[in-house]
């Protein structure tokens, strides 16, 4: 487990390193692109648009964490069931447009720039989180909450010790398929004027140039991967007992 | 040490326990007995206010429950429940320090002391301790399921079916184990079992339960020898006497005197023992005791009555 840990720490420097060689993706992708295009992405270097790309998603992620955990566990409690129908629907209806039709309905609301994309991608990433904490939170074996109640736990220490700890598994598991979604979703930002890596992808589109597209789906690719690794990773170290 | 006065509960329409009222003393181990959903495990949760009453009242050191706090009432009984219940996210040690933890008492003593519960319960720590409960098997699940309530040492006990999970021999050990264990911790323990010799072995009183209401309580050996009613005599079983017989010692049924040519029969056997080997065709037993010394001797007449 902590060799898997250095791979991952090293997989990830070694992608930050290739990133950074501007001249080098130049120079490879100049391989693919047609003789009077350009190889690669001319206005921003990948080290920008890669970086704009990881905060998109981190902020989307963060909200995501911030508000669907805390909202799973709302309408998990004896109070909060009656919101249960009410939360799950309202999650799924985010998921059902596409992602580039939640990007234009809150265009008018956010305008152009990064709010209105991590307020879209939050919407399009928070179902699997909501739905992983729900799972988590609505299955802990019956056996053992009635054990807890008898032994003298009171609300918070059932919620803590038992409840979180049980539900880790599956709330970890919707958090990694959010991130993933997110990551791959995040390539429609460009549409309400934010950059990273959809940028060359979609100029590379709309011009019919590979490179172009290339040089942005290659890394939303090697990041999306190592994500899902690294959240895989962290339920190993997490859920032993499983 | 735990009274209850007529005790009601009711699941919607259906009432389960109707009115039962009967004391229990301290240092006690009082059996609940009697048929599948007859209310056993209910009266056990009532105890510890799982679930709250629909009449009557309980008092623990004459103290209304329903003046208690549920929380600290439960941290004060030790709790088995029916169907085990070991965190499966926690290490054996810390399910056996769960109670202990919640008390925020020093983690070098709760440790020490889960060792030597383990150790108690016939469990080496170094091996099992930091394993998973799922790494154990059902029979080692229950004795850390034990553990895990007697760790801080409540003055009270529940313990619901706390043997059902093993087979008989490894039920046989247990009972012998808890029996040693009982004489040295000295709790008020209300212990429900399905299972008649089971009840025999180990209750000081057994208390018989059927359709929501106390069908009696007695002493093991007062039940066995005269049932209130029909229902406790085929409940006990036809064999009854010598249910009864197991309970009590040789040395309780022989006189005085030794026979000439008798085989001998240790002192600690029970008198069940003792007809067993008459019935095989021994005329007489002579009782010995450690040091192989003729205390007594015994015949099938002394068994009668
Ligand atoms: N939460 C509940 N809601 C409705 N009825 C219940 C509930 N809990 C128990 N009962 C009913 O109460 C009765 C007594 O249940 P209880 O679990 O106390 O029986 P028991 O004597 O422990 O049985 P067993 O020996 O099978 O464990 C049963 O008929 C059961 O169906
Ligand atoms: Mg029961």
């Amino acid at each position: 487990m902590r060799r898997q840990g250095l791979l991952l720490l090293a997989a990830w420097l070694g992608s930050f390193w290739l990133f950074a060689q501007q001249s080098g993706w130049k120079h490879a992708l100049s391989y693919v692109a047609s003789k009077n295009q350009t190889p690669i992405f001319e206005r921003n270097t990948l080290w920008e648009l890669v970086w704009q790309h990881l905060n998109l998603c981190l902020f989307s992620m963060l909200l995501v964490m911030i508000i669907g955990l805390p909202l799973a566990l709302f309408v998990t409690r004896s109070y909060g069931k009656p919101f249960l129908g009410l939360v799950s629907n309202t999650v799924n209806i985010g998921q059902i447009f596409p992602p580039t039709a939640v990007l234009f309905l809150f265009l008018p609301i956010f305008g152009f720039g990064p709010t209105a994309a991590i307020i879209a991608l939050f919407i399009y990433g928070l179902l699997p989180t909501v739905r992983g904490g729900l799972l988590g939170l609505s299955t802990i074996p019956e056996d053992q909450s009635n054990a807890a109640l008898g032994c003298g736990m009171n609300a918070w220490q059932i919620l803590w010790r038992l409840e979180f700890p049980q539900a880790l598994p599956s709330i970890l598991a919707g958090l990694r398929t959010s991130l993933i979604l997110i990551i791959a979703t995040a390539t429609v930002a460009p549409l309400v004027g934010t950059g990273g890596l959809g940028v060359p992808i979609i100029a590379g589109l709309s011009t019919n140039n590979v490179a172009l597209v290339l040089e942005g789906a290659l890394p939303v690719a090697l990041i999306a991967v190592l994500a899902d690794m690294t959240v895989r990773w962290l339920e190993q170290v997490l859920v032993r007992w499983a | 040490m735990i009274k209850l006065e007529h005790v009601v509960k009711a699941y919607g329409e259906q009432e389960v326990l109707k009115d039962i009222s009967f004391e229990i003393a301290k240092g006690e181990l009082v059996v609940l007995i009697g048929p599948s959903g007859c209310g056993k495990s209910t009266l056990l949760r009532l105890i510890n206010r799982m679930i709250e009453l629909s009449g009557g009242r309980i008092l623990i050191k004459d103290r209304d429950t329903r003046t208690l706090d549920p929380v600290s009432l439960r941290l004060g009984i030790g709790y088995v429940i029916q169907s085990i219940g070991l965190f499966s996210h926690m290490t054996i040690f810390e399910n056996v320090e769960v109670v202990p933890s919640l008390l925020q008492q020093n983690k070098k003593l709760r440790r020490e002391r889960a060792r030597e519960l383990l150790d108690m319960m016939g469990l080496e720590p170094a091996q099992y301790g930091q394993r998973y409960p799922k790494e154990l098997s059902g029979g080692q699940q229950q004795r850390v399921g034990i553990a895990r309530a007697i760790a801080a040492d409540p003055e009270i006990m529940l313990m619901d079916e706390p043997f059902s999970a093993v087979d008989p021999i490894t039920r046989e050990q247990l009972q012998d184990h808890f029996l040693g264990l009982k004489t040295q911790i000295d709790k008020t323990i209300v212990f429900v079992t399905h299972d008649v010799d089971e009840a025999v072995k180990l209750g000081d009183r057994i208390c018989i339960l059927n359709q929501g209401l106390v069908q009696q309580i007695d002493s093991p050996k007062a039940l066995l020898h005269k049932p209130a009613n029909d229902f406790v005599a085929s409940f006990l079983g036809e064999d009854r006497e010598l249910k009864r017989l197991s309970r009590i010692p040789v040395t309780d049924v022989m006189r005085s005197g030794a026979h000439p040519e008798a085989r001998t029969i240790e002192k600690h056997k029970s008198a069940k023992d003792a007809l067993n080997r008459l019935l095989a065709g021994e005329n007489s037993l002579n009782v010995i005791d450690d040091q192989n010394s003729i205390i007594g001797t015994v015949n099938l007449q002394d068994l009668q009555g």
